[in-house]
């Protein structure tokens, strides 16, 4: 440790026949030898050299040089001096939040042959927040990519949840797989906020929707959900009173890697590599996606039929589920190249298909990359499709069902996809128009702008989190005797003061509630804002009084913590 | 709570840029303190509560004094400044028996005046028993007629419930049990928010002549009365109670809360309950209640009681019984219980449930709202809500 140095917070006492230090500034107390008491004594004016030259004839010059290394690693361990390193950890964190990102697969370093849209969107919003934010990650891997850090989790850790994030000192925990029960444990165990990305909208019969019931019940006023479009938000909104915690952040596409080309190159390229010279001679509608019923594969089958003339290219990992079809001559399974040869394949198609109508759509992650090449799609207007294309493609009427089916959530009939195809296929002039459009409207999307959305999305929480505090009104549940009535009925009583922090304290000392409203507000204080909504849904008599409780109670709370 | 005085070990303060730092050295914490909570650790070693209050009444404001013995327990519950193990009081030898049981005295939350001379015949009776300690609001000096009779008396100025809320507290936070002289509003509840010790409310003598605070309800004096103890009734722990001093009204509430517990009759001395006939008027009104049974009741049947002494050996048995019950008291923890809903995805319906973590199991949503307010209120208050939903 190199001399002299502020000595502004250091406070020096004596006690009996002990010697202590406080470093005012970390509030700690240090025992300390006459040694140490002496150097702190002079190391504020003088260099290490003034100080064993002034100490010599007292201590001997090896304690001394010790003292400097001892104060050196009580410096480090913030123990004494510490001001400069506040000062500079505060500067820091105010730079890059620190996200926990756990998962329970490991994170997909490589996508190079990953055919799953939601490990591809993984895939790229860590990445990209890493840019923005320190991400770590649970691996046993220090650094695993720029930005991007192993952190591990032991049992104890796990059992200890908010110390050890208290230690890490995380400014938020991001969810990315909404795929367990157990994610509860952040919401439950966490100080700060916790994000959940909405991969998926439903299906797996209830199940997800459940989940989601089950993580928004849990929910603080400063954790959210993240969806890639207004559909998630307008499809819970039919179940639940607080859709604030839906925050809409679409995914991003690589408009690098997806960029349009030259279409009859990219056509003459295709042929050869597959070896089907139709690809070069006709028109190509495509099929970019996992080939299963749910995603429309016999719909497309169909369509393939209706058209004889037009060659219905598959891009696709596998085409097992529908293995056992005999599939018109018209209709080319191409495999599934790997992820940089894919804007290949697309550029071949002239009109994109996808008639996806599975309950667990959400964004069509496909759709935006398909138009990121500029080639229109045609696609069912269902799930959040229609806010991504705009008017950049042939949106189709859809039935939407009230209720799950299988996993289907809407029918679209290959007729009428015939018919937006039809459009396209037949008009070249409004097929170019629509493939520009494509492209512009997909150059609106980065992954780059996913996470800074996402980075903001956690500064505002945490700005919440400072705000938040919860319910102590204490509440009393009592009898009274109307005297008009003549009869003993019961109400509840706000008491306006509270017996913790008396903070607030309302005009009159006591309101009479509704017994229903007492309750709410009293359950407020050992559960969130969200169960309180389950609370008042079961003890209401119908669901808008419930709601209309909810948002009282809800202002109030607002209002006065 | 802290006891005055206090044995300080191991502590050293000091003053560093104009800023009050104390070193717990037991403990090893650094904290910093204002002037005020300075003045009171300058003296805690030596002061009862009262010796302090009136020690240091003169450097600052009461109220002020009040907050800093708060703060004060507040960094004790930390485990700062004073550390748990050595927060033990030191007892004077001399009032080692007396001191036993500590009690606070307020006369009432809504009606500083009149003082009653009644009241103070109790508690100069009580005083031979209990260490008493009494809140006098907007009334600078002890009353002559409690002078001589080791009662020792505050002066409290109701400057709003919130500053009465933190003053009471504070000075109520190093004794036994609460008394509260008479109670006749809904403010009374926040006794029941701010004190974890015994709450005795005294339902007293003459209602008629009791001032109380129009406009909650807009009832007017017995209607107030009867509808402030029956939420103090609901808001009474276990080791609470209500002191009637009226067999009439004892036996009116008696008959309209079906044998409550925690109410007790305690009478006064005959030749004070003699006066205390209820009004006909009073009790033409409340007939409904009584079903035509009061008016057997004779207010001198239920006691032979002749004088003070006996009313306060009365109210310091129950006392006593109270402070017992609540050392034995087990700290009430509910299941941890969240609610949510459950989407059925045939009917497309959704109910809401309740399940328990982190097993998950369901359970009945009903029942763990019941558990749920089980934590913080009374059974008596649980068994209303429940009553109320479950028809």
């Amino acid at each position: 440790m190199n001399f002299p140095r502020p000595t502004r917070q250091l406070y020096k006492f004596t006690s009996g026949d002990s010697l202590y230090a406080v470093d005012i500034e970390a509030r700690q107390v240090l025992e300390i030898n006459s040694l140490v008491w002496d150097v702190l004594e002079r190391c504020g004016q003088h260099t290490n050299n003034e100080i064993i030259e002034q100490l010599e004839i007292k201590h001997n010059k090896q304690d001394i040089l010790q003292t400097f290394e001892d104060l050196e690693l009580l410096r480090k361990e913030g123990l004494i001096f510490t001001s400069e390193a506040i000062h500079s950890d505060t500067l820091a964190k105010q730079q890059r939040l620190r996200i926990f990102v756990p998962m329970s697969n490991p994170f997909p370093d490589d996508v190079t042959y990953t055919a799953g849209g939601g490990v591809i969107a993984i895939h790229h919003i860590v990445k990209a927040l890493a840019q923005h934010a320190d991400i770590f990650l649970l691996s046993d891997r220090k650094e695993i990519a720029e930005g991007i850090y192993g952190t591990s989790l032991s049992n104890e850790d796990w059992n200890t949840l908010p110390r050890f994030l208290m230690r890490e000192r995380y400014d938020g925990i991001l969810l990315l797989h909404t795929d367990s029960y157990h994610l509860s444990h952040f919401l439950c165990e966490s100080q700060i906020p916790v994000i959940i990305r909405l991969g998926t909208l439903r299906g797996r019969g209830g199940e997800l929707v459940n989940l989601i019931f089950f993580l928004y019940a849990l929910m603080r006023d400063f954790d959210a959900f993240l969806c890639p479009a207004h559909s998630v938000k307008d499809f819970y909104a039919q179940f639940l009173f607080d859709t604030d915690c839906f925050r809409i952040v679409p995914n991003g596409v690589d408009t690098e890697l997806f960029r349009p080309m030259n279409k009859r190159k990219a056509k003459v390229e295709l042929a050869c590599l597959l070896n089907i010279s139709e690809i070069e001679t006709q028109k190509v509608v495509g099929f970019f996606s996992r080939f299963q019923v749910e995603k429309g594969a016999i719909v497309f089958v169909k369509l393939a039929e209706m058209h004889p003339d037009v060659l219905f290219l598959v891009v696709a990992p596998t085409i097992e589920f529908c293995s056992t079809r005999d599939f018109p001559p018209n209709l080319i399974y191409a495999g599934q190249p790997p992820r940089e040869q894919i804007p290949l394949f697309i550029n071949a198609f002239d009109v994109y298909c996808h008639p996806s109508m599975v309950g667990e759509e959400v964004f069509g992650n496909t759709i935006l990359e398909v138009m990121s090449c500029g080639v229109p799609p045609v696609v069912p207007c269902f799930a959040g499709f229609a806010e991504l294309v705009g008017d950049a493609a042939i949106l189709v009427k859809v039935d939407h069902f009230s209720r799950e089916i299988g996993s289907f959530a809407s029918y679209c009939s290959p007729e009428r996809l015939a018919k937006g195809l039809s459009e396209l296929l037949d008009d070249d002039a409004k097929r170019g128009e629509f493939a520009k459009r494509a492209r512009e409207r997909a150059l609106q999307y980065s992954w780059d702008l996913t996470a800074q959305q996402i980075t903001a999305l956690f500064v505002e929480q945490k700005q919440k989190q400072k705000l938040t505090s919860r319910s102590n009104f204490p509440m009393r549940f009592v009898p009274y005797y109307n005297f008009a009535e003549r009869k003993l009925e019961r109400q509840s009583i706000l008491v306006s003061t509270t017996s913790d922090e008396l903070e607030y304290s309302l005009m009159l000392p006591v309101y009479p509630q509704s017994l229903i409203e007492g309750v709410a507000l009293s359950l407020l204080k050992t559960h969130t804002l969200h169960e309180i909504e389950f609370v008042l849904k079961h003890i209401s008599k119908d669901y808008q009084t419930a709601k209309d409780i909810f948002l009282r109670v809800r202002g109030f709370l607002n209002a006065t913590t | 709570m802290l006891r005055f005085p206090i044995k300080l070990h191991r502590q050293h303060r000091f003053q560093y840029n104009q800023q009050w730092y104390v070193v717990d050295l037991e403990v090893g914490e650094v904290v910093q303190i204002d002037e005020v909570i300075h003045s009171i650790l300058d003296c805690c070693e030596t002061c009862t509560f009262h010796e302090l209050v009136e020690r240091l009444r003169h450097r600052c404001p009461k109220q002020v004094l009040f907050e800093g013995v708060r703060k004060l327990e507040r960094l004790a519950k930390l485990g700062l400044i004073i550390s748990q193990n050595i927060s033990e009081p030191i007892l004077s030898a001399k009032n080692a028996v007396k001191t036993q049981t500590r009690l606070f005295v307020l006369h009432s939350l809504d009606t500083p005046d009149p003082y009653p001379e009644d009241s103070w015949a109790l508690l100069r009776a009580m005083a031979e028993y209990v260490e008493i300690s009494y809140a006098l609001f907007n009334i600078p000096e002890i009353p002559s007629a409690l002078r001589k009779t080791g009662i020792h008396g505050f002066s409290i100025e109701m400057e709003g419930d919130y500053s009465l809320a933190r003053c009471l507290e504070s000075m109520a936070s190093s004794h036994d049990a609460l008394l509260l002289l008479h109670s006749d509003s809904l403010r009374t509840l926040q006794l029941f928010e701010c004190f974890q010790m015994p709450i005795i409310t005294r339902i007293s003598s003459d209602i008629q002549g009791t001032t109380t605070v129009a406009g909650i309800h807009g009832i007017p004096k017995i209607e107030t009365v009867i509808n402030s103890t029956l939420a103090i009734y609901a808001a009474m722990r276990f080791f609470d109670a209500t002191v009637i001093d009226m067999p009439w009204l004892y036996q009116l509430f008696f008959h309209l809360l079906n044998q409550p517990e925690g109410f007790h009759f305690i009478s006064l001395p005959k030749t004070v309950e003699a006066n205390r006939l209820p009004d006909p008027s009073v009790l033409s009104d409340l007939s409904d209640l009584f079903e035509g049974n009061l008016t057997s009741v004779s207010p001198l049947e239920a006691t032979d009681n002749t004088n003070w002494d006996i009313t306060a050996k009365m109210f310091v048995h129950l006392l006593r019984e109270l402070i017992n019950k609540k050392s034995s008291c087990q700290p009430t923890t509910g299941l941890p219980f969240r609610f949510c809903q459950k989407y059925n995805p045939i009917s497309g319906e959704i109910s809401p449930q309740a399940v328990m973590l982190p097993s998950l199991l369901k359970h009945d949503i009903g029942r763990a709202i019941m558990e749920a307010l089980r934590r913080n209120h009374t059974d008596k208050e649980v068994e209303l809500v429940r009553e109320t939903f479950a028809t």
